[in-house]
């Protein structure tokens, strides 16, 4: 039976190197998933990722076990792609609207994605879906992800994210709706023929 | 009106298009997005949440590459252990697993093996078969002796003749007359030499 978090991170504190390879490869895909949606840059994803792991084996000591190892984890990364967004290119911030310049996600606001109607007839199920996700407001991807890829609470998301909960739900509520109006535009939704592939 | 990209897509080239599996999975991700934009529209939140997870778990997932693990444990001052039998391949997998077999098999008859040599040296038939050897060398080199002796025979004869100056004074003799005729000949053969006949 595979050991929990927490009896992982009490070995690696006492020095034990295979428990933080296990520690290190059971959080390594999620983590970088989480970071290439947010940055969209897989030399720049796994670099954070490192940073992340890294960060969080020397800083295990003030780990507070009664928290959630991977929410801790997930806040580490969330701060690593703040870090990077920031310097990335602040002039390619969007200033259509006050709230998406204060983002410092907003410079992942598919700068470089052309509009999925207009490439509808190249794209297939998965990439529209993928693309629609790009197009969202980075804030929204992120709770999005943490939410429905990678399975976290409200609670969690709000203190991976420093969002208060109302807020959370909020963005997942919009970013659900955006998403969803998007593929419909695209064709997909009930009604559509796409299923009978099989 | 807009028409529908995955209808358009139904048929791909062949060679060219998605594999069987992937159809499938489009299908199933097909479903699920309906499924998912149905509760959307009808408000019904909780299960419009769960057809969205439903679609993420169907995408495929993004890995780092295969260094990462030991590039963290390298820069977090750990020692990457040994690459792990899970990680590997199941091809890689079964090949260590049967020689892990073989290894296991080759130490368990060793006990065996090491007894028996040991009976072998015990009877003393690797003595007798070393002295055979060597007997059979050391006639070969008996026989070989006696042609040595043979040809030093000969060669103690010949050195003996030309020990005596008799011997020597003939010789030295032979020696001068056949470069006198070598001379002789070549002086001819100047002489006699012609570009008349040469350039017939």
């Amino acid at each position: 039976m595979a050991a929990s978090d927490s009896e992982l991170v009490r070995r690696i504190l006492s020095g034990s190197d295979t428990a933080a390879a296990e520690l290190v490869h059971r959080y390594q895909r999620p983590v970088f998933s989480i970071l290439l949606r947010m940055v969209r840059d897989r030399t720049a994803a796994e670099d954070l990722a490192q940073e992340t792991f890294i960060k969080a084996l020397n800083a295990l000591d003030s780990f507070q076990q009664e928290r959630k190892f991977s929410s801790w984890l997930f806040k580490i990364a969330h701060n690593r792609a703040i870090d990077h967004l920031r310097r990335a290119s602040p002039e390619s911030v969007p200033l259509e609207t006050q709230d998406e310049a204060l983002d410092p996600l907003a410079v992942l606001a598919a700068p470089e994605a052309e509009r999925p109607d207009r490439a509808a007839g190249r794209l297939d199920l998965r990439r529209a879906f993928q693309q629609s996700l790009a197009r969202l407001r980075p804030s929204y991807r992120e709770v999005v992800v943490l939410r429905f890829q990678e399975g976290l609470s409200y609670e969690e998301i709000a203190e991976v994210c420093d969002l208060p909960m109302g807020t959370v739900k909020t963005h997942l509520h919009r970013a659900r709706k955006a998403l969803a109006k998007e593929l419909t535009e695209l064709g997909f939704g009930p009604g559509s023929e796409g299923g009978e592939t099989a | 009106m807009r028409s529908n990209p995955s209808k358009r897509n139904k048929r791909p080239a062949k060679g060219v298009g998605p594999s069987r599996g992937e159809e499938m999975r489009d299908t199933r991700i097909h479903r699920a997005l309906e499924s998912w934009l149905r509760h959307e529209a009808a408000g019904r939140d909780r299960r419009a949440e769960a057809a969205l997870a439903s679609i993420f778990a169907l995408l495929p997932r993004a890995e780092p590459s295969a260094e990462f693990l030991a590039k963290v444990l390298a820069g977090a001052g750990f020692e990457a252990p040994a690459r792990r039998l899970r990680a590997a391949g199941p091809r890689l997998r079964a090949l260590v697993l049967v020689c892990g077999a073989l290894v296991a098999t080759a130490l368990a008859l060793l006990p065996t093996l090491l007894s028996a040599l040991a009976a072998l040296v015990r009877t003393g038939k690797p003595l007798e078969l070393a002295a055979a050897a060597l007997a059979a060398g050391i006639q070969r080199i008996g026989e070989s002796l006696a042609l040595w002796e043979t040809l030093a025979g000969v060669s103690g004869a010949v050195g003996s003749a030309l020990a005596s100056p008799l011997i020597l004074a003939i010789l030295a003799l032979c020696a001068a007359v056949s470069l006198l005729a070598f001379k002789l000949l070549e002086s001819l053969l100047v002489s006699d030499r012609s570009t008349y006949y040469a350039e017939l």
